[in-house]
């Protein structure tokens, strides 16, 4: 029975997207895709994702290059938020509590949908200042 | 005491001086790897890395749960008419004198605000119900309907790669389309990868509806689909329990997804 099937590999209809006039790719968008997919030898046993990282964060720098610290209000409250946390959030909000020892840990509140940080009070001039000396 | 054993004193020193404020702090990885298939027996050929924050971003239901709504809403015709006080079955008689009767001004029975009277009050068909969301907000849900999708293995990357070897199983090829026109080609694929209780969506590079794999989608049930890859949504996405994309595809959702990130 399948011999008698007709092998058709190709379509003898050109495509409708191939009629559509393709814009070449932008050089932004090609240097993305280089970030994206990129060449085997730019990988390591170091950059790969391999075990999942645990016990350890890391803080990425905003857009703009500034350290995702921010003061905001709660219900009138201000408070300071620190986000772009990847990693452990807990393990961050312990070595943060070591370096506030005055706060009373209560005041640190772990967002772990966002991976935010949120701490009662105005503590964002000292914290952007640690940060700014790690990350 | 010698001059080497001074120095290492000296370093030990500096050493504990520089002591962190965030020891647990660490570079995390920056690729994953996925895998490159020959379609259809989806055996493996290659592999080749990928940025984590397009394929292995971290989940978050709540991006998701926006970019699902906002599509739904979009969706929405918005072509209920319900009827009007002019439209109502009730008479324009005058329910009441206007003064007089010592309780409130009424007009006739068909008022909305009346019990049994008409039912809109300001009619506003075809009623708009469509939402928008941040481009931003929208491509990182997209990324993280992708990441899901290839945590829970359930992505299979179709495409060649020069690295790949040649030999490939009988019927199979790099490209995702079947080589018979057969309708029982699709049966034999989602019957011998067990797709059979799963909804599987395709994701060519270029949508062709006389590619035989089209055309037996067409003729299949809608547990499996094929979309163009401009079409596809991030319900779409989630929906599948199996996507087959073919390399193009993959690089065109990079291209497009990735703008604000990388």
């Amino acid at each position: 029975m399948w011999k008698q099937i007709i092998t058709r590999p190709q379509s003898t209809l050109t495509p409708v997207s191939l009629s559509l006039p393709q814009r070449p790719l932008s050089p932004t968008t090609v240097s993305r895709l280089t970030k994206v997919f990129p060449q085997i030898e730019q990988v390591n046993a170091d950059n790969l994702y391999g075990k999942p990282f645990r016990n350890a964060y890391y803080i990425s720098r905003t857009q703009k290059g500034n350290i995702p610290v921010y003061r905001t209000y709660k219900s009138q409250a201000i408070v300071t938020e620190v986000r772009r946390i990847e990693g452990s959030l807990t393990k961050f909000r312990d070595d943060v509590q070591k370096l506030f020892p005055e706060k009373p840990k209560g005041d640190f509140t772990c967002l772990m949908q966002s991976m935010t940080l949120r701490i009662k009070g105005d503590v964002s001039k000292p914290l952007k200042k640690y940060l700014n000396e790690a990350f | 005491m010698s001059f080497v054993s001074r120095l290492g004193v000296l370093v030990r020193g500096l050493a504990t001086a520089a002591e962190s404020k965030f020891p647990h702090k660490a570079v995390p990885p920056t690729y994953t790897l996925a895998t490159l298939r020959a379609f259809p027996s989806l055996e493996p050929h290659a592999v080749f890395p990928v940025h984590n924050a397009f394929l292995n971003a971290p989940i978050r239901r709540d991006i998701l749960w926006l970019a699902v709504v906002m599509e739904l809403d979009n969706k929405r015709v918005g072509a209920s008419n319900p009827p009007g006080r002019s439209d109502h079955k009730f008479s324009r008689r005058k329910l009441l004198p206007q003064k007089g009767s010592g309780r409130a001004r009424v007009g006739d029975a068909n008022s909305p605000i009346r019990f049994r009277g008409a039912y809109a009050l300001a009619r506003t068909a075809p009623n708009d119900f469509s939402t928008d969301l941040p481009e931003k907000v929208y491509y990182t849900a997209y990324r993280i309907a992708l990441s899901s999708a290839y945590k829970a293995g359930k992505l299979f990357v179709v495409g060649d790669h020069e690295a790949a070897g040649a030999e490939l199983l009988p019927g199979d090829s790099f490209n995702l389309e079947l080589t018979h026109s057969h309708p029982r080609a699709l049966d034999t694929f989602v019957a011998k990868h067990g797709f059979s209780k799963l909804n599987v969506l395709f994701i060519p590079g270029e949508y062709d509806p006389e590619a035989n794999l089209a055309k037996a989608v067409s003729r299949y049930s809608d547990k499996v689909r094929i979309l163009r890859k401009e079409d596809v949504e991030v319900r779409d996405l989630l929906k599948a329990d199996r996507l087959v994309v073919s390399k193009d595809a993959l690089v065109y959702f990079a291209a497009k997804y990735t703008k604000h990130i990388l």
